[in-house]
Parts: structure tokens; sequence; C-alpha cells
């Protein structure tokens, strides 16, 4: 493959998958195989932050690429290496470390929340990572992280989880996220459930948090309009595959892979004046929905 | 009444509508609270028309949907308005009424409709059942002939008929749920977020289909989303709902490329897209909107004042070619319409 692996000094890449696969086993007496990630290769710089979109639809694989990531799933094939080092092995040996530098933001910020605590409760890994030399310190860590992502602290803290928005739960979710300073964030589709006039708030955050916080962000979508938006580069993934990769505004402008061709033409442009592009999709039956491979997110990030 | 409707708005004198919602006004009743989910909406959908019916979460655009078709459950309450398709309102039709004109003259996809398919029971004998429930039982091979030519008509196999729903792809079941909507010729089809849950090439397939089946009809279609690229791509005029309220309505032309209220643009600006990156297009098309919310934008053309505004519904100002827009004052000025769509 020919990804820039590594930088001038020859750093290793900040994330790095390596011929990775994953299947899982299901049906009777669990002898049937589904293959989820195919023989996936990537590299994200160490050197430079970026923001990379994995883009595809259901079942293409691009939710267990982000649960493998984080380390949540392990490889059946292949490896994974975060800054040189086997993500497998830096969870037994280091893995506190990993799970603060690796943060996740997932599509429905209420899966993260007890609803039986506050949301303050969200911070309390200040104390786990040492992060904040006392309580007073921490409390005023989290006020103001809060105050950057748009969040009223008084208006915030103290609160349940079912009080607050879908926006304001997620961009609680980013506060955390900023608080932890983490080198890569992980985000499973973390505006799809957030209605229109929020979702640019959250993209821009994800941006901001790129370009003054230096961290970089691997941002799963099915949309690839949001993933124009903010991404510099972007892979398209199809079951399981990794079917073309480079940078957004190219990959987008003049894309080769027939399904990613069929992809971009389906995309509907906010404009009566600009039809969708391409032919219909004028198959028997429609598009086949291809194979959903089911995964629940994990209840809770700690 | 407040509301201020051009003659080719008024509801009631307008011949060539088929259907005519005036001041619709639903609420939903909790112990010691009064959420109102629609209030004071009227509009009218043309033969043929697409009408989209856009807003974000709570816009009480679903609610709207229901409420024309009298299927608002308890604690929800149609407070008052009147609905009327083909001369008949709906809101005080006799249920004997209401069931003949439900399906026959107005059909419903309901939001999520795919995955409420009989699940026990084959795609063609769901539409046959359809057919049978409203016509009474017919000769079994003519109905057998309706299914097929239905699922013809929304690009589905003969075969699928004898297939289960959990052998059927998503969009393969919104299909489905197209040809029983469109089984008994209806007049009007309210379309509740038909193809949110597919796949975007899955997605402009499906609404393609919709589009076909509907105009081969002749049916008028309200379509409810909250997708503004998908409206843009489908609809003839758009509606836009904010806090169950009409705040713009208009050819689907005029409101994407010159939107008067505050709330739309910001609607509009928020939408990303893959041709237009920086949202060049966009700005331009809300720049030079005025933002001084203590005075209505429309200037010496408005006549109401900021106390009457935030008891009454807001005048609905005519800007040309039947696109109306809501007096914003009342609502506050732009920067405070940002933070309330932001919270």
């Amino acid at each position: 493959m020919t990804d820039p692996v590594s930088g001038p000094t020859g750093a290793p890449p900040l994330l790095e998958l390596d011929h990775v696969r994953k299947s899982f086993s299901s049906g009777v007496g669990r002898r049937e195989s589904v293959v989820a990630v195919d023989d996936v290769t990537l590299a994200l710089p160490s050197e430079r932050p970026v923001i990379a979109a994995i883009a595809g639809e259901s079942g293409s694989g691009k939710s267990t690429l982000g649960h493998l990531a984080l380390g949540l799933l392990s490889p059946t094939e292949g490896r994974l290496r975060f800054r040189g080092q086997t993500v497998g092995d830096l969870i037994r040996t280091d893995g506190l470390e990993f799970r603060r530098q690796v943060q996740a933001i997932f599509q429905d910020p209420a899966d993260v929340f007890n609803p039986f605590y506050r949301v303050d409760h969200v911070f309390a890994m200040l104390g786990r990572f040492r992060l904040a030399a006392s309580a007073g310190e921490g409390r005023e860590q989290v006020r103001s992280a809060l105050r950057a992502v748009g969040l009223d602290p008084d208006r915030t803290l103290g609160r349940y989880a079912h009080e607050l928005s879908g926006g304001q739960a997620q961009r609680l979710m980013i506060a955390r996220v900023l608080l932890l300073k983490p080198r890569l964030i992980v985000a499973d589709e973390p505006v799809s459930m957030v209605d229109a006039s929020m979702r640019v708030a959250i993209l821009d955050a994800m941006v901001e948090l790129k370009d003054k916080l230096g961290v970089s962000i691997l941002y799963i979508t099915h949309d690839l309009a949001t993933a124009y938006r903010v991404s510099d580069e972007i892979f398209i993934l199809h079951r399981g595959r990794i079917v073309e990769r480079g940078s957004t505004r190219a990959v987008i402008a003049s894309p080769v892979d027939p399904y990613t061709r069929q992809l971009i033409a389906s995309v509907p442009e906010p404009d009566p004046d600009i039809r969708w592009g391409g032919p219909p999709d004028d198959s028997p039956n429609g598009t086949p929905d291809g194979p959903g491979v089911a995964l629940s997110q994990p209840a809770a990030v700690r | 009444m407040i509301t201020e409707l051009p003659a080719s708005e008024r509801p009631g004198s307008v011949g060539a509508t088929v259907l005519t919602v005036e001041d619709l006004r639903v609420s939903y009743e909790r112990r010691d609270d009064r959420l109102v989910a629609v209030d004071g909406l009227s509009f009218g959908v043309a033969p043929g028309e697409v009408l989209g019916l856009v807003g974000e979460s709570g816009s009480g655009k679903s609610t709207a949907a229901m409420a024309i078709l009298r299927l608002v459950r308890p604690p929800g309450r149609i407070e008052r308005g009147r609905v009327t398709l083909g001369g008949v309102d709906l809101l005080t039709a006799d249920p004997a009424a209401l069931r003949r004109i439900r399906w026959r003259e107005v059909a419903l996809i309901p939001q999520g409709s795919m995955n409420s398919l009989n699940p026990v029971m084959r795609a063609g004998d769901q539409i046959a059942d359809a057919i049978t429930a409203h016509e009474g039982r017919g000769d079994g091979a003519t109905v057998r002939q309706r299914v097929a030519t239905l699922l013809d008509s929304v690009r589905l196999g003969a075969d699928v008929a004898h297939r289960y729903p959990h052998e059927l792809s998503g969009g393969m079941r919104q299909r489905v749920c197209i040809a029983m909507a469109t089984a008994l010729d209806p007049r009007l089809v309210i379309a509740d977020e038909p193809t949110s849950a597919l796949d975007v090439v899955t997605q402009r397939a499906v609404a393609e289909t919709l589009l076909d089946a509907t105009h081969r009809l002749r049916a008028s279609m309200i379509l409810i989303g909250h997708d503004l690229a998908l409206q843009a791509q489908m609809v003839d005029r758009l509606a836009v709902m904010r806090r169950g309220r009409l705040v713009e309505i208009g050819p689907v032309r005029a409101v994407f490329h010159r939107p008067v209220h505050p709330y739309t643009r910001i609607l509009l600006t928020a939408v990303p897209s893959i041709r237009d990156p920086d949202g060049k297009r966009r700005k331009a098309w809300v720049a030079g909107q005025g933002d001084d919310s203590a005075r209505c934008f429309l200037g010496a053309a408005c006549v109401q004042d900021r106390a009457t505004a935030a008891e009454a519904r807001p005048l609905m100002h005519d800007v040309g070619e039947g696109h109306l827009v809501a007096c914003p004052i009342g609502e506050g000025d732009h920067a405070s319409l940002w933070t309330a769509a932001h919270d």
C-alpha cells in the first residue's frame, strides 16, 4: 500500500491499520462467518492533525472500523497500531493512558449517560486521569470547557441527561473530550441525530478541536455532505473494503470507483435548480441494502 | 381572524385545492401543563402538487399530518380548525365517512412504515388486504392482478408478492408501503419521512419511485421531512414550521433562493452541500436581509406591533408569487433565534 505511513522524521503514524480484517461468526452453531472489515490498510499521520472521514452506508463496516480503532474490538487478522504500538498490547500495558488518548463520540449521546446520575458524572474521569490538581481547579476546568462549547455551566451542571436536548448532550460530550486532551477522536455519526441548525455548530466544534488543540479525528459517517465540510481525507468503505481514498475534495470532485460515483450521484443537493446527478437506479427491486452487520454500541464510555 | 392571507391562499376561497387546512390547533395535555404542538396552521394543497412540510424535531410537522387524518391520540387533542378534502371537513365527519375517505381519498405512509408491515404475512397479501378492506372482497384473480400491477409501479418484481417482510431489504419494504398507499388511487398521499431510514443510494431510488407513483395517479402529496436537500429535489412548494407555527411557505425555488424569515435562513445555511462546500451560494441567498427585530423586517408593509404579536399568531405577509412569510416580531431578534435554534 502507498499510504503516507510515516513523516519525514520517521515518526510512526498516529493510527495505522495494516491489512485489518474483522469477521463475526453467526448462524447455527456459529459456523457462518460475516466479514465486516476486509483487508483495510490506512494511516493517519502523527506530525499534523487531520480529520479523516470513513464514509459508507449501513453494513459497510464503518462502525466496526471505529470500534477497532477504539480498541473495543480486536482484529481477526492484520495489525492495528497507535503511535507505533499494537493497540491490543497498549490496552494490556497502559490501558488507562490509551483510553485517555483515544476518545469516542457516538451517534446517540443519550447512550453514554447513566440516567440515574447527574450529567456532572461524565466529568468524574478528571480525577481518575489526574488531570486537575485540585477539586476546585477541576470544577473551573469543567466550567470553562462547557463555555467553550456554548453551554452555560449553571444551566447544565446538576441536570439529568433526559433534561438535555440531543444537541446539548452532544456538546457536553465534546466538552468532556476537550478536558481529556486526547490525540485522536473516533466520532461515529456524531451529528446524525441532531437537528440541522445544531449540526453546523457540532461540525465546527470538530474542526476547532483539530485546528486549536491539534486533535485528529476519525469521522465515521454515512453523510458525504458533512464529510465534505469537515474532512481533509476520505476513505469510501463498501462491504468492508476501502474502494476509494484520497483528499476529500479530489474524491468528491472526480470519483473513480463506480460505487463511489453512484454514492455521490445520490446525494441530494439543497438547491431545486440542481437536480440529482447521474442516471437513476433502475435495477429491479431497487438496490440491495447489503448485508447489515449489527453491532450494539458500548453502553458507556468511562 | 388575525391571519391575513392573500386571495390565492385564503382557505375556502380557492377552487383549485385538493386539501385545505384552516387554523388547525393541536395540543397535548399533561397533568398541569399544556403543550400547543400545532398552532393556527393554514395551507392548501393544489391538485398534483407536492408540498413539503419541514421543520426540526418538535416543530409539529408530524402532529399536523396526523391531525389532518384525525389520527391524533390522547393526550393529544385537536382543539380547533377545519381540514377540507373533497368538500368534507375531516375533523367533523362521522366515523363511517371518515373511514371511507382514509385510504381511498387520502393515504398515509407513516413514519417508520417499512418496519410496521405485518411480519407473518406475505407482502402481496398485505397489499391485497388494503384493497379488499376498503372495496370488499372482489374476484381473487383480479385482486392478484392489481397487486402485480402495483408492485410493478413501484419497480418491484412480481415475486415480491410471495415474500415476507424479513426477506425484503429496507428499500423494498418501503416500496411495498408505497404500493399499499397508492392501491386505492387516493387524491392525496401524506408521507412522513418516507426515506429517512434508508441509505442515500436507496433513498434516491425510493424517492423517485414515490414521485413517479403519485404523478401517475395525478395525486397530490404532502411530504413531511427534516432534510432540506431532499425536499429541494422532491417538492413543488415548501412550508417551514417552527414551534407549531408556519413561518414561511412558497414555491420551492422562492423559499430556497429568496428565503425571508430569519429561521428559514438559519436552516438553509445549516445544510451542508458537496457542490457548494463553503456555502457561498446559500450565503448569497440569505445576505442583505436586515436583522433589526424591533420592527418587522418588512417595514411599513407590516401593521403588527410587538405587543400583539407575542399574544396572537403572527401575520402572514405575501412577498409575491404566493410566497408567504410570518411576521417575526415577537419571536426575538436574529441572535436570539440562533440561540433558540441551538438550545
